[in-house]
């Protein structure tokens, strides 16, 4: 007759994941290599906030772009345009990154010979929350045609980023989006969150976001390479 | 949403300790999943069954036991379980500066094993 065994575990199972995200923050601290995580619904004005950005920080940072959203070669054009390395990450249809993809990209794209690379993760607000891709900090943006309320239907991500970009913001008199309401609600679920409004489109507030960058760089680095 | 690549995870993970603890044939894998994963127990048990075709965990159940967000207030140190009914902010002192105690957590608890 079988015997039944009960093996007691209590096993995390993201423990590789936490533990490979750990190690490749080490690896680009030994670096100084900066790396963002850029979180966003898809349609929330990624790539042209990363355009605007690289315009003003191109001069003082060697940038690369990851981009994991979609396959498509429009993005990756807009990015070298402005004046940074893209590379397109294929990551099969998955809803996210984690460690792993996002070291098989650095590695692919050399990453020893940037100051700062951005992580544009897969436009989604659930999954990308849930993955330690590894990154320095984390930064999404919530778009105003996307509401107010998103803080309190998504708090994961707004819980785990280190800021909040809200774009848009040229459009807030046609959508029913109140910034107060909104940075109440960011702020609900995490009370020292940074938050920067722009308008990616007219460039206006992306000083604000290149200064914060600048900020986090040097806090983490240093001013030089 | 994201149950599929917790399966593999989870899969691996279970063979790791198959292997390490000399295990030929399992008949249950008993997991604690917290709420704020937003993974789908249904989903679970559906990418299970082919997650584990051709590996020696074939033929065996998952059983899924779903653990509710609870939070430390650490404002006025009160545990409590974030509800809409409260804005999802601690029900004593309405702040929302917490340290999620459960919920995040996806943990292969236990394997249940055939000893022949």
């Amino acid at each position: 007759m079988s015997e039944v065994r009960i093996i007691d575990l209590k096993a995390n199972v993201l423990e590789d994941n936490d533990k490979k995200a750990e190690e490749l923050r080490e690896k680009l601290r030994e670096n100084k290599t900066f790396l963002l995580n850029l979180m966003s619904s898809p349609g929330s004005g990624k790539t042209t906030t990363l355009t605007q950005l690289i315009k003003l920080l191109k001069d003082e940072y060697k940038i690369a772009v990851m981009e994991a959203d979609i396959d498509s070669d429009v993005d990756t054009k807009r990015i070298i345009e402005a004046g940074a390395d893209a590379i397109q990450l294929h990551t099969g249809g998955m809803c996210h990154l984690d460690a792993d993809m996002t070291e098989q990209g650095l590695d692919s794209v050399n990453f020893k010979n940037y100051d700062l690379i951005i992580l544009e993760n897969v436009g989604n607000l659930v999954c990308p929350a849930e993955f330690d891709t590894g990154a320095s900090k984390n930064a999404m943006i919530l778009s105003v045609p996307e509401g107010d309320d998103k803080p309190l239907k998504y708090p994961l991500m707004f819980q785990i980023s280190d800021l909040v970009i809200i774009n848009k913001i040229d459009v807030a008199p046609y959508f029913d989006f109140d910034m107060e309401r909104a940075e109440k609600n960011i702020h609900k679920r995490h009370p020292d969150i940074d938050i920067i409004p722009i308008c990616a489109k007219s460039g206006e507030g992306v000083e604000k976001l290149a200064e914060w960058i600048r900020s986090e760089v040097s806090g983490a680095y240093g001013n030089s390479k | 949403m994201h149950e599929m690549s917790y399966v593999v995870r989870l899969v691996n993970l279970a063979l790791k300790k198959c292997e390490e603890e000399k295990i030929c044939r399992v008949q249950k894998l008993v997991c604690e999943i917290g709420e704020m994963t937003g993974i789908l127990p249904e989903y679970m048990q559906k990418y299970y069954k082919s997650g584990i075709k051709d590996t020696l965990l074939n033929g065996s159940e998952l059983e899924c036991i779903m653990i509710p967000v609870s939070a430390h207030c650490e404002d006025c140190g009160a545990e409590y379980l974030p509800s809409k009914e409260h804005d999802y902010l601690c029900p004593e002192c309405g702040s929302g500066l917490a340290i999620i105690i459960h919920g995040r957590e996806f943990i292969l608890k236990e394997i249940i094993a055939e000893n022949e």
